[in-house]
């Protein structure tokens, strides 16, 4: 059983991470890392929505018909995010809540919060998918956290608002398009370390939803049909 | 008890409804629990801001307060004299629309000059590029590795400085229009950012000549302190 709850909560933060491997969240994601703090905050604000949506989900599962799931899926989610909303603008810092001010709200159509609802606690028990979303949850801070960290670092030369590197200022890894470029370069580095660890015990890799070059079509898409 | 396969759309609604009910009644509940700290919050934040651009005041700012031409200026109180006034106001010039901002004013018109040779000048709310515009608005104490390692600490009592916004430090009603150097004024800007530190002299412009057109009123509707 112990082992069970460890491999839900484990498979969050790397192998299954909802950001990185399963490629979920990604506006949060691009808008927010600017900074490491915002990363944080926004993954400690959905973290707390997941655990409570996938806990109320698997209590109330039975009573829910299958033709109306997703509509009182929203509507838990979007009870969750309001009190989360609520309680960070009455007790976090003026400047935490200033940053993620609009993307608090968006928490409710995050598909890592749905996707877990629907993936997951609808089909197991309140003890497994509590630890489900917690490993989402911590999955989903830590690429945030390491995203805004490298952002941070390569735009203002320091992290947390702590200076390493006094002077320096280049505008692009802060910006939007920055972040595209940097999380691309995260996902590339994943894939090698996943690939690598696994020639190295002697499995096939196979890549997270068929992103191999075997499956990926995108030299042919004007060419086929 | 399973409601899985209900397809009834009647049963459907009705459980629907419920889970509405039972939502609305848990969110009722939290913002009663809410709604106090939050206000004063809010009461907070706004007191701080005055607070930092205005000398030391006696009386309860936030309800002493007149509005002129979409600019509001809150008059600070001390021994029961007005010693001081900040108006907030707002701008829509800034490279990424609005920026909002607060001045501290002497009586006579001219922006106070605070400890360490700060201005009283602090913006509030401003969405500029980040590391170009913003640096023209943020006044944040910069904090580096080399500095916590040596035990250094902000001074109390003074504002992190800004080059642009502490050049407006003194000057009054009677150097109006006030324009950044780029400009043939005398204002600092930031290379690569004029347009957001001219947008900002703007807003002091729009507070210094609302202050001058209303002057005879201001002073005396914000010395009684109580209305």
């Amino acid at each position: 059983m112990i082992k069970v709850l460890w491999q839900d909560f484990i498979k969050g933060i790397w192998r299954e991470n909802p950001t990185l491997v399963l490629l979920l969240g990604m506006c949060p994601t691009l808008a927010l890392t600017s900074k490491a703090i915002n990363g944080v905050g926004m993954g400690v604000a959905t973290t707390v929505v997941l655990l409570g949506s996938n806990v109320v989900i698997s209590l109330v599962k039975n009573l829910i018909p299958n033709r109306v799931r997703i509509p009182i899926y929203i509507v838990v989610i979007a009870t969750f995010v309001t009190l989360v909303d609520r309680t960070m603008q009455a007790y976090a810092p003026e400047s935490l809540y200033n940053a993620l001010g609009i993307f608090i709200p968006l928490i409710v159509v995050n598909c890592i919060v749905l996707g877990r609802a629907e993936a997951f606690a609808a089909k197991n028990g309140v003890v497994r998918s509590f630890f489900d979303g917690l490993g989402m949850g911590l999955g989903f801070t830590l690429s945030l956290t390491v995203l805004g960290c490298i952002r941070e670092f390569l735009s203002t030369g320091g992290v947390f608002d702590i200076i390493l590197v006094p002077g320096w200022n280049f505008m692009l890894p802060g910006l939007a398009p920055g972040g595209f470029i940097l999380l691309g370069v995260l996902l590339a580095f994943m894939n090698v370390l996943n690939e690598r660890k696994a020639v190295k015990s002697g499995k096939l890799y196979i890549p997270p939803q068929g992103m191999d070059c075997k499956h990926c079509r995108i030299c042919f898409i004007d060419k086929e049909e | 008890m399973n409601l899985k396969n209900v397809k009834n759309s009647l049963a459907l609604g009705v459980i629907l409804g419920i889970v509405g009910v039972v939502a609305s009644g848990v969110l009722a509940w939290f913002y009663g629990v809410t709604e106090h700290a939050i206000e004063a919050g809010r009461i907070r934040k706004t007191n701080q801001a005055l607070a930092m651009v205005l000398p030391a005041f006696e009386n309860d700012i936030a309800s002493n307060a007149i509005e002129f031409d979409g600019v509001k200026f809150y008059g600070a109180l001390s021994g029961g004299k007005l010693i001081a006034v900040a108006a907030e106001a707002a701008v829509q010039s800034g490279y990424a629309g609005e920026i909002s901002g607060l001045v501290g004013l002497s009586d006579s018109g001219a922006v106070l000059e605070l400890k360490g040779g700060r201005s009283a000048v602090l913006i509030t709310g401003q969405q500029e590029t980040p590391g170009l515009g913003a640096n023209v608005c943020n006044r944040q104490n910069v904090k580096t590795l080399a500095g916590i390692l040596r035990g250094e600490k902000a001074e109390p009592g003074v504002l992190p400085g800004n080059a642009v916004l502490d050049s407006f430090a003194g000057k009054g009603v009677d150097s109006l229009p006030l324009q950044v150097k780029k400009d043939g004024g005398d204002i600092e800007f930031i290379t690569g950012a004029t347009i957001t530190s001219r947008a900002v002299t703007d807003l002091v412009n729009k507070v210094l000549e609302t202050y001058k057109a209303h002057q005879g009123e201001i002073i005396p509707a914000l010395s009684g302190g109580v209305k």
